[in-house]
């Protein structure tokens, strides 16, 4: 079954092209991992994907149906690079992640006893449900970030879209996360679209690796597309210290 | 308890204890989204319902004027906030502009006459009538209708409105009528507290809960109770000292801002004290 399907997909900004001819599927159960350099668009390909910019031609599809028509949001477990939250306002952990539940709880409904469980579950995945009560701005920009991951998961999606999520993550827990999102993927059969720069990891964590840079570049299975030929290609010559090949 | 025989300062104080209310709970998601000034554009802009009032010789429909044009700032402010890449001060600066440069042109037009425009600039405890009673008591009941049903889905859309979209909700629609909402409060507020400070009203016991709060539950619960306190501590001394009762409310709830600062203050000292003390 198909999850996500791009299809012939231009976006402009002004009088500017950013993305052109863009076709690519996401199946079921998969892992696939969008990669390119800063600028190639890829923020604003996931944007398009959840409904948050609208499309200058072609057409995307959420599982089965086109985005605009989409109704079933609480399918789709988001991950932003940077969240919006007012860093002011003591906002605890647990406050952030119950909003992950909302889509499925519906307007005007209560958070039940299910929903805060799920709620629970998903910081105790992420590691912080000791901190649950602990105000967000008196986290780490780490751990902020593990708030976040634990709201996607709070409405137990079936498609994990992730911008960039590894941003902030110290080293100690990144590999604690995509540890987690191959558990996701294999015990929960749950769909991850993932945007990163971890060239080393993606190979052992993606089924498929997409390249990006306006236009798709190339698709196919990590051993296809992380060789140093495709990289240069992608990044530039100096890709080796632009990435971490691991 | 003397005052409580005159009727005038009984209505004065349910609406205080009301807007006490309404006030501080719709100022939270304003705080929360960076929107804190709003309530104070859309206070500017109900002036000039005040001033076309007076223009008009109509003294009696002046409140549902008042009503009519903070919802039409408040609409215009959606519209901008929605279709230009204006930032909120940049935008709320405009409306409010608009607002007063209108109310400007119609007190000239008007000079003079019955309507006392000093009531509507710094609030009266003599001048909230029955029927003002009553439009207060019906918008809050809509207020805390909509908070009672929507409270999780605006908490969201005003901390985080992207991943609210993202999430399915109908973020469009829930922020027109929150801002519906908002101008209608500040409109039905203005005889209590006044233009010039029914926005203080809405933000000031935010911030002074923000201090002592640790989540955003405590914080609109603890700025509600600071709300009625101020309103009624206000309107009491405003009685007595026969004092503008908007300043004696607005006066209240910085004076429990202050007192919480200090409070934090001397405690963080303590505390980096026994620190300090600990490391040696």
């Amino acid at each position: 079954m198909k999850v996500l399907q791009l299809q012939n997909i231009y976006f402009t900004y002004s009088d500017r092209l950013i993305l052109e001819d863009i076709d690519l599927t996401v199946e079921n159960g998969e892992i696939l991992a969008l990669i390119g350099p800063n600028g190639s668009g890829k923020t604003t390909l996931v944007k398009l994907m959840l409904g948050l910019l609208k499309l200058t031609q072609g057409e995307i599809l959420l599982f089965g149906t086109s985005v605009d028509q989409f109704k079933e949001w609480h399918r789709v477990g988001y991950v932003p690079q940077r969240a919006e939250i007012n860093g002011k306002f003591p906002v605890t952990a647990r406050e952030v992640a119950a909003t992950g539940r909302f889509g499925r709880v519906g307007l005007c409904h209560r958070m039940g006893q299910d929903d805060w469980e799920a709620v629970e579950e998903a910081l105790d995945m992420v590691g912080l449900l000791s901190l649950q009560h602990q105000p967000i701005v008196e986290l780490s920009g780490g751990q902020q970030q593990r708030v976040f991951i634990a709201r996607a998961l709070a409405g137990k999606p079936d498609i994990l879209i992730l911008d960039e999520p590894q941003v902030g993550l110290d080293d100690r827990y990144i590999h604690d996360f995509y540890q987690l999102l191959l558990q996701l993927n294999k015990e929960q059969g749950i769909t991850v679209f993932i945007v990163s720069h971890d060239v080393g990891v993606l190979g052992s964590l993606a089924n498929r690796i997409a390249c990006l840079n306006r236009r798709l570049i190339c698709q196919g299975s990590p051993q296809e597309i992380l060789t140093a030929h495709n990289l240069s290609y992608i990044y530039g010559n100096d890709y080796s210290t632009a990435v971490n090949l691991g | 308890m003397g005052m409580l025989q005159y009727d005038f300062m009984v209505r004065a104080l349910i609406a205080g204890l009301v807007i006490g209310i309404i006030c501080p709970a719709l100022g939270n998601f304003l705080v929360i989204r960076r929107y804190a000034f709003m309530a104070d554009a859309i206070s500017h802009v109900c002036l000039a319902g005040v001033a076309i009032g007076l223009w008009l010789g109509a003294a009696s429909y002046t409140p549902f004027l008042v009503i009519v044009i903070a919802v039409l700032g408040a609409m215009a402010v959606d519209y901008l906030r929605t279709h230009s890449s204006l930032s909120p001060d940049a935008l709320l600066a405009l409306v409010m502009s608009g607002g007063l440069a209108l109310a400007v042109i119609f007190f000239g037009l008007a000079k003079g006459g019955a309507l006392d425009i000093t009531s509507y600039l710094f609030g009266s405890l003599m001048t909230v009538n029955n029927s003002d009673l009553w439009l207060i008591i019906v918008v809050a009941v809509i207020v805390l209708l909509f908070l009672v049903l929507l409270y999780k889905e605006l908490y969201f859309i005003c901390s985080d409105e992207q991943s609210a979209r993202v999430a399915g909700l109908p973020v469009d629609r829930l922020n027109r009528v929150f801002i519906f909402l908002v101008a209608l409060t500040v409109a039905v507020s203005l005889r209590v507290v006044g233009t010039l400070l029914v926005g203080a009203l809405m933000v000031i016991p935010v911030l002074a809960s923000l201090i002592i709060g640790r989540s955003f539950k405590q914080v609109f619960y603890y700025s509600l109770g600071l709300g009625v306190i101020a309103a009624v501590l206000g309107l009491v001394s405003s009685y007595q000292f026969g004092l503008a009762s908007g300043g004696c409310i607005v006066l209240v709830a910085l004076l429990f801002f202050a007192l919480f600062y200090m409070v934090k203050w001397v405690r963080t000292l303590f505390k980096q004290h026994s620190v300090l003390k600990d490391v040696e």
